[in-house]
């Protein structure tokens, strides 16, 4: 079983011939070889090996293939892409927020319910309505009649005003 | 030069169009899933043939579908996509290859017996007709003859013989000149050749 046919040759004669076994070349390069038989037997086995190769493992990538999952991961919605620290970062900052608002709005209604209420009177007003009071007072004791006089009566109405007066001024104290 | 690399490229491609290898548009690689259903049994083919461990594989024939697709803009068109996608593939494979993982596993694989799918399937598929157990046997030897090679004797070999690649386009993939192809590629023909010799 000698020979003939370096590696070199074998290698192109090779891939000649599985050009061949595809319909691909013609019947030239097989005439070249006619004359080795040997060769011939040799070619013919390698290419035949080859080709069951080729096509077993063709068969078992494409059944493996059919069955790998896409190579793009899975779409998530946005929210869940977003790292855990953003979405915590979100929530704080939702809180500050709502506890502002809330402070915020109880100050408004502490202003709105002070509006409402009324001021406490002032020193000044008080002596004013004292003075309004001793000048109607005066105005009345100059306006008693004859007969009240004579009645000694006012002296008694005197001394009520001074006490509704002193009642009044308690009051106000 | 170029442009004769490219028209050498795209004749051939065209005349493997007759062959059943589908050659498509660059327009594929806005889908994804045609992507996949157009290359990656052929990728997992010769990724299988490269790192003899499935799960290693199957990861690379993804990553390697999934960095085309985000690289789709890149791809020039200067080469097939077939021819781009095993090159994105043998860089990946490199990368691996770096790892601690992989150099261990490597090593396991030397002295333990061959258990991937991939082997299990060239074993057990087919009728019980001789000539498919002629046909799974003669499948099995070659598969042993490359597990022997180099790693660049390997991809210079599967992508010659059983992706049928032309040199230019295995030069352009590998990322060396076509005289440096051409002589892995001798020295690994002569190791299957002999490998087959024996068996037979």
């Amino acid at each position: 079983m000698a020979n003939v046919m370096d590696d070199d040759n074998f290698e192109r004669t090779l891939m000649e011939r599985l050009d061949e076994s595809r319909g691909v070349a013609g019947e030239e390069e097989a005439c070249n070889l006619l004359g080795a038989e040997n060769d011939d037997a040799e070619l013919f086995a390698m290419r035949d090996a080859l080709r069951s190769y080729r096509e077993q493992s063709l068969d078992w990538a494409q059944q493996r293939s059919a069955a790998m999952p896409s190579p793009l991961p899975a779409r998530q919605s946005g929210w869940l892409v977003a790292p855990q620290w953003a979405l915590g970062t979100a929530a704080f900052c939702a809180c500050v927020v709502g506890a502002a608002l809330f402070t915020h709005h109880q100050a408004v209604l502490v202003q709105q319910a002070a509006a409402v209420l009324p001021a406490a009177p002032t020193q000044q007003a008080l002596s004013e309505d004292n003075e309004l009071l001793s000048s109607v007072d005066l105005a009345l004791r100059s306006s008693v009649s004859p007969t009240e006089q004579e009645l000694g009566l006012s002296q008694v109405l005197d001394a009520n005003r001074a006490q509704k007066r002193r009642a009044v001024q308690q009051h106000t104290d | 030069m170029a442009s004769k690399l490219t028209g050498d490229l795209m004749g051939h491609a065209a005349g493997r169009i007759g062959q059943g290898i589908e050659e498509r548009t660059l327009s594929d690689l806005d889908d994804m899933d045609t992507l996949a259903r157009l290359y990656r049994p052929r990728l997992l083919r010769f990724v299988s043939a490269q790192v003899r461990d499935d799960d290693l594989a199957f990861t690379v024939v993804q990553d390697t579908l999934l960095k085309a697709y985000r690289n789709r803009t890149g791809f020039r068109g200067d080469c097939s996509i077939n021819t781009w996608l095993t090159g994105i593939a043998l860089n990946l494979i490199r990368d691996h290859a770096r790892t601690q993982k992989f150099k261990f596993w490597r090593t396991a694989e030397a002295s333990a017996v061959d258990s991937t799918e991939m082997q299990n399937h060239l074993r057990s598929s087919g009728s019980n007709a001789e000539q498919s157990m002629i046909a799974k046997q003669q499948a099995l030897t070659v598969h042993g003859a490359i597990k022997n090679l180099s790693p660049n004797q390997r991809a210079i070999f599967t992508m010659r013989f059983i992706e049928e690649m032309e040199l230019q386009e295995i030069s352009l993939a590998m990322g060396m000149p076509v005289s440096t192809v051409k002589t892995h590629l001798h020295r690994a023909t002569k190791s299957v050749r002999e490998r087959v010799r024996g068996a037979a």
